[in-house]
């Protein structure tokens, strides 16, 4: 039996002759997995590292690293690896819930080492391996991988030993490492199968940190930067084959959506909100391409729940967030078409981006809904017959009768007039389906005031006349403005002429 | 327990404004436009025309009321 020669203590490169003559009477046996040293020229240590973690962490779901004098290992506690599963064949899929998805990492893994230098030692149950390219003569040398293995090796786990590599270990790159203080929050994933798994908000902080800012992991395994003060670490996407994106980046961005759902910490959503308001205050990756719509983000599989409710079951929390970032006077801007009685009411309008609008109306407050629940609120006015009126309030009420017969209006009444708004009294409205005008009681008690709301109402009134549009009628519209002008000369003209006198009889200014 | 007051005890409820169906728009039955008292003042100043309203409508109260002695 040939001694084993130096160069071939830790081998690399071997022949079938070093085979035959040092291994094979040493009780190795040869498997050839098949591909040539030139496969998969991309990888170099990082995919390899995160290959053999990643099948770590499939098996075991934590691993163990370092460094001793013969180079770096990386070891799990796993079930142990089999001869045939270094076999290149047909993928062998492995399920929706892995990390890794063709189970062909390891041994790409294993050949990108070799090709950077590195001879690779295999310790799993009951056998050991080398990791090697098979040098053959076939018109001019060719490097197959393949592997050496005997009966041998550990109780448990594997372990991958990276014979003389020094570098970096890539921790960072892998969300198990990261210190549990950087978690800042955990929302179920879609992924609930063997277990469930969390999509985590981690602070971009040290390990998690880049020169972007953030970093997204995906199933605890490095993806991207992001720019932001936040990283991921995200389940609910697929990647694409060759793991340098997702699969679908919407989907990335949906399932970064399903987190921020579940988050009910206020001072993360006083963070989150000025990323994803329009213009963003704070500019991030999330401001534009976050997406919350609620039917693509589905349910989370645990509870059933959809993931747009979860925002619901924390409005408050979200309300108390958006009140100190954003205003307790604004509310969420669905179109700018009512903005000016969004403004009226004693709001403000703020648009959001478009991908979590709709999910955020439903803790929130949107233009819509204040002007649904203003519409609500008025239509409980109570009209106040005439003979329940003081004398002064009568008096003041048929002025503006009369010079509202002027312009056709035959409909003017006194009532109790609820406030259109938490932020807006009333004192006068217009109804433009009965063409009937409303003036509270209390305004009723001044003639200024009465006339104050009577020329402005009649402004309303003449300009939905004169458009046949509602919305043309509305405060701060041009046309309004030009009716009311209209009726204030009409009224200014009208009293000086003495016309009104009559009704001026006990009116109080 | 104190019971919540009415805010205008003396006011019988009559009636509710009319049933109207306005058309929608936008997702809202627009039908009542409302106006609050600084905005109804505001809104007459911006006319241009206050000093003569004010002016006018003071002289016919007093008119009125000197008619009326």
């Amino acid at each position: 039996m040939r001694a084993i020669p130096e160069a071939q203590a830790k081998p690399r490169t071997i022949t079938m002759e070093d085979f035959e003559e040092i291994w094979k009477p040493r009780g190795w046996r040869l498997i050839i997995i098949g591909p040539t040293s030139s496969w998969r020229q991309e990888w170099g240590e990082w995919e390899a590292i995160r290959d053999i973690v990643q099948n770590a962490l499939d098996e075991a779901e934590a691993y163990q690293y370092g460094y001793d004098s013969e180079g770096f290992w990386i070891a799990d506690k796993g079930k142990g690896v089999a001869v045939s599963d270094f076999l290149l064949g047909p993928p062998k899929l492995k399920p929706d819930y892995a990390r890794g998805k063709f189970g062909e990492g390891m041994k790409i893994a294993a050949l990108a080492l070799l090709r950077k230098g590195y001879p690779v030692h295999v310790e799993t149950i009951d056998r050991e391996f080398w990791i090697i390219f098979l040098e053959q003569q076939v018109n001019g040398k060719v490097e197959t991988l393949a592997a050496l293995w005997r009966p041998n090796g550990s109780r448990t786990g594997t372990k991958f030993h990276i014979i003389g590599y020094t570098g970096p270990s890539f921790d960072y790159y892998f969300a198990v490492n990261l210190p549990r203080r950087l978690i800042l929050a955990e929302v179920p994933s879609p992924i609930n199968v063997p277990t469930i798994r969390y999509n985590q908000l981690i602070r971009a902080e040290g390990m998690a940190s880049s020169p972007a800012g953030g970093v997204i992991y995906t199933r605890d395994i490095y993806l991207q930067d992001i720019k932001s003060t936040f990283s991921y670490n995200l389940w609910g996407l697929e990647l694409s084959p060759d793991r340098h994106g997702p699969k679908s980046e919407a989907d990335m961005w949906l399932d970064m959506g399903r987190l921020w759902s579940g988050v009910s910490n206020v001072y993360l959503l006083e963070e989150f909100l000025p990323m994803v308001l329009e213009p963003p205050v704070v500019q991030s990756g999330e401001s534009r391409y976050i997406r919350m719509d609620s039917w693509d983000m589905g349910s989370e599989p645990g509870s059933k729940k959809r993931y747009a409710d979860l925002i619901k079951d924390h409005a408050q929390i979200w309300q108390a967030a958006w009140n100190k970032i954003v205003g307790i006077d604004a509310v969420i801007r669905t179109t700018s078409r009512w903005d000016g009685m969004v403004k009226h009411l004693g709001y403000r309008s703020v648009t959001l981006q478009h991908g979590v609008t709709d999910a955020l109306a439903t803790a929130i407050m949107t233009d819509l809904v204040l002007i649904r629940e203003s519409q609500a609120r008025l239509r409980d006015s109570e009209i106040v017959p005439d003979p329940m009126l003081t004398r002064t309030a009568l008096i003041h009420l048929n002025l503006a009768r009369k010079i509202a017969l002027k312009f056709r209006v035959e409909r003017v009444q006194a009532a109790v007039i609820p406030p259109a708004s938490e932020r807006a009294r009333t004192a006068g409205l217009y109804d433009h389906v009965r063409e009937e005008i409303l003036i509270h009681l209390e305004t009723l008690e001044s003639a200024t005031k009465t006339l104050d709301t009577i020329i402005h109402e009649l402004g309303h009134h003449r300009a939905y006349k004169a458009s046949g549009d509602i919305q043309m009628a509305e405060d701060l519209m041009p046309l309004h403005s030009e009716k009311m002008t209209e009726v204030a000369a009409y009224v200014i003209g009208s009293t000086a002429a003495n016309e009104f006198d009559e009704n001026f009889k006990g009116a109080v200014w | 327990m104190t019971r919540r007051q009415p805010l205008y005890p003396h006011v019988p409820k009559s009636r509710k404004p009319g049933l109207g169906i306005p058309s929608p728009i936008q997702g809202v039955q627009l039908r009542f436009l409302p106006d609050s008292p600084e905005f109804l003042t505001l809104s007459v100043n911006n006319t241009g025309l206050r000093g003569r309203l004010d002016s006018v409508v003071r002289a016919a109260i007093k008119r009125a009321n000197e008619v009326r002695r």
